[in-house]
């Protein structure tokens, strides 16, 4: 609250009639069946967290049934096929179709107007990453119906989950499932990452961001991290189920501990990935009910920021049973702990918000204090199983169920509860009831303890995890009917819920209930579908607080682009770390190449799992089609530069290093070096167990092959350059031609050398099939084919730009972010190039 | 009893003797007598400490006390100093040859603490001040016109790429059974690491100071702490023994070949990690402690 003077507002009144009008039909919403063409990440933002209620609703009925058939010892209601089945699907759905995107959902749905943008800068990515999270997620359910579900567990370990003992397609349904939706997050990360960074509010430097876009920014920056790792994983596992490739079979070379090592290099993040966020929402909650400024804004987002560091150091600490090194679980054991000084940071920050403030006893309140007591009892189970002897005694019975449902159930499902009733006035005309709120919030906290505390003893008396049900006389009976009862609570809080919606959510952007609790940032200003009228001058950490006029002076339009500056959909992009306007964003409207191409690609992945090559292709080929088209439309170039007010001229859709596009775009290429970086893991993994490297009798690839490679891709570096420089300078038809030769050389150099590094392993015997050392080295220079297979694309696309004469001079945006990708796929090619040509040479 | 029996074994294993750098098996009884020889590390840290001595002290007579370079800042360099003399010029210089936690204890000093803790001193600055003031100047751009062959290198994410792959090259066991083999390439081992890091604690320093890079640092940091600890994670998990020139060497510590090498991998994984983070979290600090408060008028 340090800045209370208004500044001079930018804009006078009265406005120009029609200002608002045209402000309204640029950001009109379809309707009917076109609704589907709907791009707007508000809009996409409530469909994508309905979704994410819906496989939160599916995967608690399967809860409900495992409780129903344990219930009572020796149980028949299901068998334990189906009871694998259900946990299995239980455990993936809750983690991958409802924790994940729950909360990239609340992101999406919120960011925009919690920093006042008018939308996030690529409002298309969000639309295909929900329409792919929606349609690939519903056919993964569909499969339980037809009996192929996945039945290995949610973390799906080989050899379990390997061709061997698992012939059936119901893996790969896991694998080719559950690796496109963490595609689809990525998606969604870099949206999250380019809008938080990009497109905030004039005057809203990074320490003046609301908590919950610091803690949707390192969310997401964990996913750029995480996800390629279980995106790794799975390919391979993939790989192996399909075409016989030993990632992890020990008698070609292969290790089964390698999964373990992928999946959690990914897991371990994963836990705080869905936490952060709903830990964001208390940051946003607490303040406001508390009706004071959040105590510790600094502590919190730096812990925040170490948590992100802390869960990429030890992922080790969920295989403490697989064989680790004796002398490795004291450090293991003491990392652990260390998480608990950040988690701690934020608890007792919200404690003392709350101590020093009137809470009011709302519903979102009680969710609050349920969070707090039921994530603590997580926290000190979880401390208990950081001790490495009580983890070997608690590993894989019901005390880990317990602790982890505690965990999530504490960490994600009550903040989101907290969340849903505080945000809901924000979307609905009528705000979710109270009354019936608090008998939710009882009843579900009632029914957590009640079905997961008694989960604590029986894991403590032997009760493996797992099992589809149990004998008579071992002492599980009561702990069991105990939970069983607690899941049918839960049940019951979550109907009534359901009735609240029903009852009182009548969404609407434009006449919503508005800011019933009071609150102080500038997501609860007035909004269209255009979102806020102006857009605001941010001051302070908590805006509406501290600027008693701000609602009404935004609403007026006194503040920046009060209107729609180039008749088209728009926003203004400001500097990441201190939020000066840079530039006006143009942004595309509604349109039906975000839906067809994510239809396409779900049925292609999932066509794939049912080995229906022909038609996978077809559809894979479509979506493609679609994806070039939408990015036919993307960058439509410079414009005038206009007025946005206090005569602030900006400049419309630059180029360069500052432009969105190219921040994007290294997002994307963060993902794809991780990736790649997990496959050198995996080589150098499969070194340290083999110790002939290569395997006795493979051949060696001829290093001559390898040098024309790494020629090819230095030239094609070199011809992105010089193809840069031709297009800044005098747009001449000679340079033209030279810059479309330039273009294609450069992709048929990178492709070449990606053909004479295959042609090179083939030529020397090698065979995937025949050893993990063949396996990987194909794996490698596969995915370098699969991103220079992308790179041809993007390469076409400015190749035909530049026939249609929609790139030169200053419209060269498409080029940068094909040329820069281009770069990094020498960089990738070089150094795969370099560890797998010189290392088998001088580690033998 | 025991150690009579290892000092047998040993010398019925000519091809261990034959590997250790230093060619002796050092006990642990025995470390605080094998003060390392090599006067080269002495005489450097001599020579710096007393130029920035010279420097400090010309600063602080002409700015007063503790301006300009701030007293902690001195302190932070002269402990830089002594850990770069704790890892070349102590006993744990010549338990490097026996023991490869000992070897790793050694790198992360010098590759994750020694050189930030110098940097944090502000020898730019306070260098500078030990030329004679009509010099200064000159000197001031000849440096900065050098500097900037550097300056597309000393970028966070740049630098921390350069680090990262000369730390994983010199794991490939040839070159780095090689430096054991031989001082000379020992030397280069060390000169390489030492001077890459100071490349990236460099970056990430600018980055705490210019706002633009900020970012870009933090991801500097997340980049090197997942790659040195998918090395540590390397070498931890390792079922067998990547570095056999080692021979028996550990069993004078009590540890199995496998077990140094698993203790060493752990060093180069958690502690490590600890360093970064603390800069990751510094750096976050810098990022929220900005004030630059623009005003409407000055926005653009």
């Amino acid at each position: 609250m340090s800045d209370t003077t208004a500044p001079d507002l930018p804009n006078p009144l009265p406005r120009p009639p029609g200002e608002l009008e045209e402000l309204e039909r640029v950001w009109r919403r379809p309707r009917g069946i076109r609704r589907l063409t709907e791009v707007n990440n508000s809009q996409i933002g409530l469909y994508y967290i309905g979704t994410a209620v819906m496989f939160f609703l599916f995967a608690g009925v399967l809860a409900l049934l495992m409780r129903a058939q344990l219930a009572l010892p020796e149980n028949a209601l299901v068998d334990h096929d189906l009871y694998n089945q259900l946990f299995t699907m239980h455990g993936t759905v809750m983690m991958f179709l409802f924790a994940v995107p729950a909360v990239e959902a609340m992101g999406v749905l919120l960011l925009p107007s919690m920093v006042a943008a008018r939308d996030l800068p690529f409002p298309r990515l969000s639309a295909y990453a929900f329409w792919a999270y929606f349609i690939g997620g519903t056919i993964f359910l569909v499969s339980l119906f037809l009996d192929v579900a996945p039945r290995a567990g949610w973390f799906m370990y080989p050899p379990l989950s390997s061709a061997e003992y698992t012939p059936d397609v119901s893996s790969d349904f896991w694998l080719l499932g559950i690796g496109f939706i963490e595609i689809s997050a990525i998606a969604g990360a870099i949206e999250i990452i380019v809008g938080v960074l990009r497109t905030r509010a004039p005057g809203m430097s990074l320490d003046k961001m609301p908590v919950f876009a610091w803690v949707m920014l390192v969310f997401a920056g964990m996913i750029v991290f995480a996800f390629p790792a279980m995106i790794a994983g799975t390919a391979l596992l993939e790989l192996e189920r399909a075409f016989d490739w030993p990632f992890f079979i020990a008698e070609r070379g292969g290790d089964p501990l390698l999964w373990q090592h992928l999946f959690w290099f990914f897991g371990h993040p994963e836990v705080y990935i869905i936490f952060l966020p709903a830990a964001g929402f208390l940051s946003m909650i607490v303040p406001t009910l508390a009706r004071r400024p959040l105590i510790g804004y600094r502590a919190i987002v730096l812990a925040v920021i170490g948590t992100g560091f802390l869960s990429f150091g030890l992922w080790v600490h969920h295989m403490f049973t697989t064989g680790l090194p004796a002398i490795s679980m004291s450090f293991f054991s003491a990392a652990s702990m260390a998480v608990a000084i950040p988690s701690g940071i934020q608890i007792f920050a919200w404690i003392a918000t709350i101590a020093a403030g009137r809470m009011q006893l709302t519903t979102p309140a009680l969710f609050v204090l349920g969070f707090l007591f039921i994530f603590t009892i997580g926290g000190l189970s979880g401390v208990m199983v950081a001790m490495v002897p009580f983890d070997w005694q608690a590993h894989d019975t019901y005390f880990i169920v317990a602790h982890l449902h505690y965990v999530l159930i504490g960490g994600m499902v009550f903040p989101l509860f907290a969340a849903i009733y505080y945000w809901v006035p924000m979307i609905s005309r009528r705000r979710l009831s109270e009354r019936i709120g608090k008998v939710v919030a009882v009843l579900l906290f009632l029914g957590v303890n009640l079905a997961f505390f008694p989960m604590h003893v029986s894991g403590l008396m032997g009760m493996p995890r797992r099992v589809y049900t149990y004998p008579d006389g071992l002492g599980w009976e009561v702990t069991n009917l105990l939970s069983t009862i607690g899941a049918f609570v839960i049940a019951a809080g979550v109907a009534l819920f359901l009735f609240d919606l029903a009852r009182n959510l009548r969404l609407s952007t434009t006449r919503n209930a508005g800011n019933v609790w009071d609150a102080g940032t500038l997501e609860w200003l007035p909004t269209g579908t255009y979102q806020t009228r102006s857009i605001p001058i941010v001051t302070s950490r908590d805006p509406l607080w501290d600027q008693p006029n701000l609602a009404a002076d935004v609403e007026a339009g006194r503040y920046y682009l009060p209107g729609t500056a180039t008749g088209r959909r728009e926003t203004i992009v400001t500097s990441s770390v201190d939020a000066r306007p840079q530039y006006v964003l143009t942004l595309p409207g509604p349109g039906w190449t975000p839906f067809f191409s994510a239809a396409f690609t779900a049925a292609a992945f999932m066509l794939l799992t049912v080995k229906a090559v022909i038609p996978a292709i077809l559809c894979g080929a479509i979506a493609i089609g679609g994806i070039i088209a939408w990015m036919w439309r993307a960058d439509i170039g410079p414009r005038a530069p206009v007025d946005i007010g206090g005569g602030l001229r900006l400049p419309v859709n630059i180029t360069g290093r500052n432009a969105h596009a190219t921040a994007g775009t290294v997002v994307l290429i963060l993902c794809a070096g991780t990736l790649f970086g997990c496959l050198l893991f995996a080589y150098f993994f499969l070194w340290t167990v083999n110790a002939d490297w290569p395997p006795a009798g493979a051949g060696a690839p001829s290093p001559s092959w390898a040098a024309i490679a790494a020629v090819l891709l230095l030239a094609a570096s070199l011809a992105w350059r010089a193809g840069r420089g031709v297009l800044t300078s005098h747009d001449q038809p000679r340079p033209r031609l030279m810059f479309r030769l330039l273009v294609l050389g450069a992709a048929a150099a990178a492709t070449a050398a990606v053909v004479a590094d295959g042609v090179s392993l083939w030529q020397a015997g090698l065979r995937p099939a025949d050893s993990a050392y063949g396996a990987i080295l194909y794996a490698i220079t596969a995915y370098q084919a699969f991103l220079t297979g992308a790179l041809i694309i993007m390469a076409g696309i400015v190749f035909a730009r530049s026939l249609a004469g929609r790139i030169g001079g200053p419209w060269r945006l498409s080029f940068e972010v094909t040329a820069l990708f281009g770069h990094y796929v020498v960089v990738q090619g070089l150094v795969a190039l370099a560890v797998t040509r010189l290392f088998p040479g001088v580690a033998s | 009893m025991r150690r009579v029996t290892l000092v047998v074994l040993l010398a019925l294993a000519p091809a261990s003797a034959a590997a250790h750098g230093g060619g002796e098996i050092i006990f642990p009884a025995e470390v605080l007598s094998h003060w390392h020889p090599d006067p080269l590390p002495l005489l450097l840290a001599l020579g710096v400490v007393a130029l920035y001595g010279i420097g400090l002290t010309r600063l602080w007579r002409r700015a007063g006390v503790g301006r300009g370079v701030r007293g902690w800042q001195a302190g932070l360099f002269a402990g830089g100093v002594l850990l770069f003399l704790f890892a070349l010029a102590s006993p744990l210089e010549s338990v490097t040859g026996t023991l490869l936690t000992a070897h790793m204890i050694q790198h992360v000093t010098l590759v994750a603490a020694a050189p930030a803790l110098v940097l944090l001193g502000r020898p730019d600055i306070v260098l500078l001040w030990t030329i004679p003031q009509r010099w200064r100047h000159g000197t001031a751009a000849a440096l900065s016109t050098a500097a900037n062959v550097l300056r597309p290198l000393v970028r966070p994410v740049p630098a921390a790429l350069i680090h990262g792959a000369v730390i994983w090259a010199w794991h490939a066991p040839p070159l780095f059974e090689a430096a054991l083999a031989s001082d000379l390439v020992h030397d280069l081992e060390h000169a390489t690491f030492v001077a890459t890091a100071f490349l990236f604690w460099q970056a990430i320093f600018l980055a705490m100071r210019r706002s633009a890079w900020r970012l870009a640092g933090l991801v500097a940091i997340v980049l090197t702490v997942i790659q040195s600890g998918l090395l540590g994670a390397l070498l931890t998990l390792s079922n067998r023994v990547l570095y056999p020139a080692y021979g028996d060497g550990p069993l004078a510590w009590n540890l199995t070949a496998l077990a140094d090498q698993q203790l060493a991998g752990l060093v180069m994984w958690v502690p490590a990690a600890a360093a970064y983070l603390a800069a990751g979290v510094a750096l976050g600090a810098a990022i929220l402690g900005f004030t630059g408060m623009p005003r409407p008028q000055r926005l653009t």
